[in-house]
């Protein structure tokens, strides 16, 4: 067992008593309860949990798509729970990868386009924007597509050009939401494989899923019930 | 029958069941048909219907006219030879505008007068509503003196006592019989007080057969008989009479045309570009509702499909969806005729002087015809996208609602229409502008004289009253002196015409230079005036001295030239000392050089190019009574002219109590007026524009709106992506002034073309006018970023977080 402060040293994301109250007019709902949790560079952690219990709202707010209504987050380091909206896109577009379950590709940009997408955000000069496409789509098995627009692939296909959206800016941590979900088994197998490989080459991933067999794939499994870690399992 | 009549009820049940939709569509096609049933009342009204007079075919315009002055008025020993001679016509007759005192009366009045031949009233299938028309012997030279009251006189004057007949006006101090009173209604050329027979004009009119006094003719072609037959016919005459009176008649011919293109011919220009002006908010309001249809045609499309796999086939389903606009359209149509009968009294409430008073402005059969067309015909332009689509929809691709093809297809029929819409709108904006960049500089002219604190009238001082010439001179001399004396009154000044009010022209020519040829000597804008003319009026002298009191009859001759007429007859060298030879053969030593006058007002066509001054305390006594009996007064006061006004009648009235003072007007309100016409017109097309640039921008936002709505998730990955609220805010506004910037350079070219089209309306400033179109096009670039600025700011308000939660 490691002590927290060694943790703190090491980990790359750290979350301390994070809760996240959604209020409406007559009820609060508490989708995250004084949640603490930390991913060190490298891990692969699968989030698990029935519906309801939490996964995508602590996934929106790893991704710093979301604020928790209280507790703290170290973001490397940084505390990033207040920061304003622009900073938070800036974090966002350097440090974090995003994979959807749907995909989220935008259709009317071509393959190349998309995965380049983040990098003009971020303010990259062309070449090196076209250099960075070039490698993620050609990591991903995609190179050959780049002229394509997304509704000419498959689902896989678009799936693939998705993770090599996310990966193009090098990114600190990698979030996949149910990744393979609107694939089916064979589509969803390649995708699986394309993460394991990412994460062989040293990339840190926290994953949500529903599929038990997919989580044991990860290095780690972080169980969530009524907004609460009830289990955080090492598996390797 | 049925099926329609099923479709019928289809479309009526959904435009109640989206009430949004259909009230913003009504409103919106509301206005633009509505706009368009108000100018097509006008056009119809001056353009299209025929003049009401009995078969308005046959009647023709007659003037005369030389190579060098095309537009004159006719000299009356030439009609009355016309008058016998011609063999194509059933009668001719001649009119003239005048003005005579009403005097013996409690409050004396200037009565505008028309004086007209006997057979006028026939000629255009006329009668009187009470008496008779003038007897051909009340229409010779020493007939009994006889007139008629204009129907608006008459109740204005006496109440409409029918017992008017057989009572005795003393019109210019002589008692004349009432024989009649005109139609109510009735109207020919400018309105005028009463009719006299044209046998009351000055009697050496009847003589100088060189002397064009401002009268016209109209005559009613036999039947079967044509313009060209009738034109030979009246020019044969002036031929033999250039023969016979080769001193007067040199190269002058009739020149005859339709009386209604005559009537209209200036105006054609202005309603056509109101016309297209209109029609460009009209198709800017329908592409705002395809807009709407096409943004409805999405929610539609479940319906249609079904409809198409339960067998409906192209044409039915192009069918259902003509149906639906047409009856949009025509419900549209319905409020646009109510809104037109309010635009139509506000037009002829504003109507300018310059649209002939036989044109009325009115929702007749006709306009209610071109409304109903004109609402079918959108009917059809709104329908035809959405039911093209509606015909080429997707079975398969949208039951398994992906929508694909249709969102592409409908996406660009938007980005299309915004761009039209945009170009539409420059297009219109760029004329109001031309037109305003013209309105502007003429109003910003100099007028050669300062038209500020001048109260201008007209006196008479008839031969009853004032006999003789010195008894007119010391009447006219002692008027001018008296109100220039006033308390309040800087000057005042006198002379036989005013600048833009109205004045007389004549031939000249150079003393000691060769004589131009017979019929070709230039003419000349004539002013006898007062001593204080030129400083009174705020006229400079550029060169020499304007009149002296000691410039009287006995003295030598002067006159005061404008500066054209030095430059042109005069280069290099100055006027001064140079003798003009006018007014019968006699020689005027130039004594100044003023400032060329815009007489005939700003913007206006110059017949008589050149202007000259005379001094009225010159003129011989045999003339002075003709020069004399009708003057033009100008009041310089401290303030406001207007306040001058009954000063000016009390001291008047102390003088003369039969005075009857006329024309009180400010010289302010006359130039005013003299825009009147180009008023009108810009006021319209600047309303066009401003509505055609609200309703652009309305389309724009609402397309911008839409597509933000439907790229919401878009926007969510981009700032989940790390897109931050500038980047999402530069994608929606560089999107729509892309857009707009497409619609730009299309409107340009279109104006570039279009905008000739105003050649006659557009002075001072080119058609393609660089600021003009620059202006116009940054207004439109400004319009297209705020109307997607709104939508942007929302489109940043896209919480990224749902990108997961739609999962």
């Amino acid at each position: 067992m490691e002590t927290p402060s060694m943790a703190q040293q090491k980990a790359l994301l750290q979350l301390e008593g994070i809760t996240k109250v959604f209020e409406t007019e007559e009820v609060e709902t508490h989708a995250l309860s004084d949640v603490h949790f930390a991913v060190r560079p490298g891990e692969w952690v699968s989030i698990v949990g029935p519906s309801g219990s939490g996964k995508t709202t602590l996934l929106a707010l790893l991704g710093l798509l979301d604020t928790a209504s209280k507790g703290t987050y170290l973001l490397d380091g940084r505390s990033v729970l207040d920061l304003s909206p622009a900073e938070r896109a800036l974090v966002r577009n350097q440090h974090i990868g995003f994979i959807f379950q749907s995909f989220n590709l935008i259709g009317d940009l071509s393959v190349y386009e998309n995965v380049e997408l983040p990098l003009t955000y971020r303010g990259m000069p062309a070449e090196e924007r076209r250099q960075r496409v070039e490698r993620a789509l050609e990591r991903v098995g995609m190179g050959h597509r780049a002229r394509h627009m997304p509704g000419q692939l498959s689902g896989g296909q678009q799936q693939r050009v998705a993770v090599a959206r996310a990966v193009a800016g090098d990114p600190l941590i990698l979030l996949a939401d149910e990744p393979t979900g609107n694939l089916d088994s064979k589509n969803g197998e390649q995708v699986m494989q394309l993460l394991a490989e990412l994460h062989k080459g040293g990339a840190t991933l926290i994953m949500v899923t529903h599929d038990p067999n997919q989580a044991r794939l990860g290095t780690r499994m972080v169980s969530l019930f009524d907004g609460r870690v009830v289990q955080d399992e090492r598996l390797r | 029958m049925d099926t329609f009549l099923q479709d019928a009820r289809f479309a009526l049940r959904l435009l109640r069941k989206s009430p949004a939709f259909t009230v913003a569509a009504v409103l919106t096609l509301a206005l633009g048909i509505g706009a368009n049933t108000a100018i097509f009342s006008v056009v119809n009204g001056v353009l299209l219907r025929p003049l009401p007079y009995k078969a308005p075919e046959q009647l023709v315009f007659i003037q005369e006219g030389t190579p060098s002055f095309p537009s004159m008025s006719v000299s009356i020993p030439n009609f009355m030879d016309w008058r016998a001679g011609q063999k194509t016509f059933t009668d001719l007759a001649a009119f003239r505008t005048g003005a005579f005192d009403l005097t013996g009366v409690d409050i004396p009045e200037r009565l505008g007068t028309r004086l007209v031949s006997a057979s006028l009233l026939p000629l255009l299938g006329v009668n009187p509503a009470l008496g008779r028309n003038f007897l051909p012997e009340e229409d010779v030279l020493g007939g009994p003196p006889v007139v008629m009251l204009s129907h608006g006189f008459w109740v204005r004057r006496f109440g409409q006592d029918r017992n008017i007949l057989g009572r005795s006006l003393t019109l210019n101090g002589v008692p004349h019989t009432v024989v009649g009173v005109l139609p109510e209604g009735f109207q020919f050329y400018t309105a005028q007080d009463i009719w006299v027979p044209l046998a009351r004009t000055e009697s050496r009119f009847f003589e100088q057969r060189g002397n064009h006094p401002g009268m016209y003719v109209v005559g009613r072609l036999k039947p079967g008989m044509t313009l060209e037959q009738a034109r030979a016919d009246l020019e044969a005459i002036g031929q033999r009479l250039q023969e016979a009176y080769p001193d007067s008649n040199s190269k002058v011919l009739p020149r005859l045309s339709m009386l209604h293109e005559r009537l209209v011919r200036d105006l054609r220009p202005s309603l056509l570009a109101l016309m297209a002006a209109v029609a460009f908010v009209l198709l800017i309001a329908a592409i705002n509702v395809v807009n709407l249809l096409l943004a409805r045609g999405t929610a539609r499309q479940r319906e249609l499909v079904i409809r198409a796999s339960l067998g409906a086939g192209r044409g039915r389903l192009i069918r259902q969806m003509l149906v639906e606009s047409a009856l949009l359209a025509l419900v549209g149509g319905g409020f646009g005729l109510v809104l037109a009968l309010w635009g139509v009294d506000v037009l002829a409430a504003s109507r300018p002087e310059g649209i002939p008073t036989t044109a009325t402005f009115a929702v007749d059969g006709k306009v209610l015809g071109f409304t109903l067309v004109l609402s079918l015909g959108v009917g059809v332009l709104l329908g035809i996208l959405p039911a093209l689509r509606a015909s080429q929809v997707s079975l398969v691709e949208t039951l398994k609602d992906t929508g694909a093809g249709a969102a592409r297809f409908r996406g660009r029929a938007r980005d299309a229409l915004v761009v039209a819409e945009v170009a539409l709108a420059l297009t219109l904006l760029v004329g109001a502008g031309l037109l305003t960049r013209t309105f502007v500089q003429l109003k910003g002219l100099d007028l050669g004289f300062k038209p500020e604190n001048l109260l201008t009238l007209r006196m008479s001082a008839p031969e009853s009253r004032f006999p003789g010439a010195e008894s007119l001179r010391a009447f006219i001399e002692q008027s001018r002196e008296r109100l220039g004396s006033m308390p309040g009154v800087r000057a005042a000044t006198y002379s036989n015409g005013m600048p833009i009010i109205g004045f007389s022209d004549t031939s000249f020519r150079i003393s000691g230079r060769p004589p131009p040829e017979k019929g070709e000597a230039p003419q000349s804008v004539m002013f006898i005036t007062a001593p204080n003319y030129f400083e009174a009026m705020g006229i400079p002298l550029l060169e020499g001295r304007g009149f002296l009191p000691t410039d009287r009859v006995g003295s030598t001759p002067v006159i005061v030239v404008d500066e054209v007429l030095a430059k042109r007859f005069f280069p290099g060298q100055s006027a001064l000392g140079q003798k003009i030879n006018t007014q019968g053969d006699r020689d005027f030593e130039i004594v100044g050089v003023a400032r060329h006058l815009l007489a005939y007002g700003p913007g206006e066509p110059e017949p008589a190019p050149f202007q000259f001054y005379l001094p009225f305390l010159q003129v011989p006594d045999e003339f002075v009574t003709q020069v004399g009996r009708s003057l033009t007064l100008a009041v310089r006061g401290d303030g406001n002219a207007d306040a001058l006004v009954p000063r000016v009648r009390e001291e008047f009235k102390a003088m003369d109590p039969d005075q009857a003072l006329s024309g009180l007007a400010s010289m302010d309100s006359v130039v005013e007026n003299s825009l009147g016409d180009r008023r009108f017109v810009l006021g319209l097309v600047g309303l066009f524009a401003v509505l055609a640039l609200v309703l652009s921008t309305i389309g724009i936002y609402s397309v911008m709106s839409y597509t933000v709505a439907l790229r919401t998730r878009e926007m969510g990955i981009r700032m989940a992506l790390g897109a931050r609220e500038m980047d999402v805010v530069r994608l929606v506004v560089g999107y729509g002034v892309r857009l707009a910037l497409m619609g730009v350079v299309i409107g340009a070219v279109a104006a570039g073309i279009l905008t000739r089209l105003l050649d006659s309306l557009v002075q001072g400033v080119g058609t393609t006018d660089p600021l003009t179109f620059g202006g116009t096009a940054v207004v439109l670039a400004g319009v297209a970023v705020l109307a997607s600025w709104v939508p942007a700011r929302r489109a940043v308000k896209v919480d990224p977080a749902q990108t997961l939660r739609a999962e």
